[in-house]
C-alpha cells in the first residue's frame, strides 16, 4: 500500500490535526502496523511544503498545541491520480486496492469503477498467463497455474468488495 | 452504456454481432437496461457479471432465444428481431450453435445421435448427419465412443459431446453458457483448450457466459454486466 497517498487521501476527506489523522489512518489501514507519530508529522510537513495541504489553525489545549490541516486541490488531484492508476497485475496488492476503495468512498468518488478497472487488468494478465501455458514445459505450466489462481483470488475479492460497497460506504459515514 | 475495447483487444474482423439499446423485463425485474454490444467476427468474448446481473438474458437475446422488449440484434447483417418465430428458429438451427452447463445431452440418445440432432432438425438425412457427427466426435478426441449413452460418459467426455453438437452445423456463432460449470479444474481447462482451438481454427465467433475468471482468460476480452448494464473497464476521465 502507498502509505503516503492513503494518508493524504484521509487529509483530503477528513481535515484534522495530526493525532486525529493518525487515529483515522490506524483505524482503517493500520492493522498490525500503526503509523509512528514521527512519520505522521513528517508527512504533513512535506504535504504542506508541496502545497498539497495547508495548516488552517492551531488548537490550544492542556498538552502541546495541535496544528489543524486540510487538503488543497493539488493534494486531491494527486490522490485522484493514484485512485485511477490501475496496479500492474503482477504486483496487485489487495492492501493498496483496499486503501484506494476506502479513500474513494471517503471522497465520494466512484469506487466501483476502480474495482472494475482492476478486475479488467487482472483478467488481461490472466489471458497472458493462459496463452503462456500453451506448449509450455510442465514446470512452467505449474508456475503459471499458481499466478493464475492468485489473480483469480484477487478477482473474487474484487467481486465481493463490489457487492459490499454500499454497506462499506455506510459504515464509513 | 457501451462495452469498451481496451488496449490489447484483438481486432479480429468487422462487426459481426451488434446489439443496440436492448431492454428486457422478466416480470418486475428489469434484466437489461439499454445494452449496446459489438462483437467482431472470430472474436472470443466472455460475458461476465454477478448472479442476476443480466448476462444470461443478454446471451439469450443475442442468440434470438428470447426477444428483447426494445432494441435490436443483428448477426452477420441479419436483423434477428425482425424475423418471424419460424425464421428465427431456422436461423438458430443453421447459423448458431449452443453449449450449456452440464451439457444437457438427451439421455436416451447415443453420443452420435446427440451430435447429429441439430443437422437432422435442419433437414439433413440421418446417414449424412451421422458422418458429420463422427467426424466431430473424432476431432474432439471421442473416437470409439459414438454409441455410448450420456450416462456412460465422464463429465469431460459428455461436455465434449456437447461441444461437438454445438459445432456440427458449422455455426457462425457459438454461444456457451457456463460451459465448464460442472467440471473439475483440469477437465475444465482441457475443455476450454479444445473449445478455443476449434473456434480459432474454424473462425467461429464465440460468446461465453461465465462467472469463472479462468474460463474468461481464454477470451479475447470480456463484457462485464452489472444490474442490466454493461460496465466500462476504462478509468480515464471517470473522476
Amino acid at each position: 500500500m502507498d502509505t503516503s497517498l492513503a494518508f493524504l487521501g484521509l487529509v483530503e476527506a477528513r481535515p484534522g490535526h495530526g493525532y486525529e489523522l493518525k487515529q483515522l489512518y490506524d483505524e482503517h489501514f493500520g492493522g498490525a502496523k500503526p503509523l509512528a507519530y514521527g512519520q505522521v508529522y513528517a508527512m504533513l510537513a512535506r504535504f504542506a511544503r508541496d502545497d498539497l495541504v495547508e495548516m488552517v489553525g492551531v488548537e490550544d489545549g492542556s498538552g502541546p498545541s495541535r496544528k489543524q490541516y486540510r487538503g488543497l486541490p493539488e493534494g486531491r488531484k494527486r490522490v485522484i491520480e493514484w485512485l485511477v492508476t490501475t496496479d500492474a497485475a503482477a504486483s496487485v496488492s489487495c492492501t493498496n486496492l483496499f486503501a484506494k476503495v476506502v479513500i474513494a468512498l471517503l471522497l465520494d468518488e466512484d469506487a466501483a469503477r476502480i474495482l472494475n478497472a482492476q478486475r479488467s487488468a487482472l483478467l488481461d494478465a490472466m489471458r497472458q498467463l493462459t496463452r503462456a501455458k500453451q506448449n509450455a514445459a510442465l514446470l512452467d505450466v505449474l508456475a503459471h497455474d499458481h499466478a493464475l489462481l492468485r489473480a483469480e483470488a484477487d478477482i473474487r475479492w474484487i467481486d465481493l468488495a463490489e457487492a459490499r460497497l454500499n454497506n462499506v460506504k455506510e459504515s464509513l459515514s | 452504456m457501451t462495452d469498451v475495447a481496451y488496449a490489447g483487444t484483438p481486432q479480429a474482423g468487422p462487426a459481426f454481432i451488434t446489439a443496440r439499446g436492448l431492454e428486457k423485463h422478466h416480470g418486475q425485474t428489469h434484466a437489461l437496461r439499454g445494452v449496446d454490444v459489438t462483437i467482431r467476427q472470430g472474436e472470443i468474448v466472455a460475458v461476465m457479471g454477478p448472479s442476476g446481473s443480466g448476462k444470461s438474458t443478454l446471451l439469450h437475446c443475442l442468440a434470438g432465444v428470447i426477444t428483447p422488449d426494445t432494441g435490436e440484434v443483428t448477426i452477420d447483417e441479419t436483423q434477428i428481431s425482425a424475423l418471424t418465430e419460424d425464421q428465427r428458429s431456422r436461423f438458430r438451427l443453421t447459423r448458431l450453435g449452443f453449449v450449456f452447463q452440464f451439457g444437457q445431452l438427451l439421455p436416451e440418445l447415443s453420443a452420435e445421435d446427440n451430435v447429429a440432432l441439430p443437422l437432422m432438425l435442419a433437414g439433413t438425412r440421418r446417414a449424412r448427419a451421422l458422418v458429420q457427427a463422427h467426424s466431430w466426435l473424432a476431432r474432439l478426441g471421442l473416437e470409439g465412443m459414438e454409441r455410448r449413452l450420456p450416462s456412460e460418459l465422464s463429465g469431460g467426455q459428455a461436455q465434449r459431446v456437447a461441444l461437438a453438437r454445438g459445432l456440427v452445423n458449422a455455426p457462425a456463432v457459438l454461444f456457451a453458457d457456463e460451459p465448464t460449470g460442472s467440471l473439475d479444474s483440469l477437465t475444465a481447462e482441457r475443455v476450454m483448450e479444445t473449445l478455443t482451438e476449434v473456434v480459432r481454427n474454424t473462425g467461429t465467433t464465440l460468446v461465453i457466459v461465465t462467472h469463472d475468471a479462468r474460463v474468461a482468460s481464454y477470451s479475447d476480452r470480456e463484457i462485464f454486466i452489472r444490474d442490466g448494464r454493461v460496465t466500462s473497464p476504462a478509468l480515464e476521465g471517470a473522476m
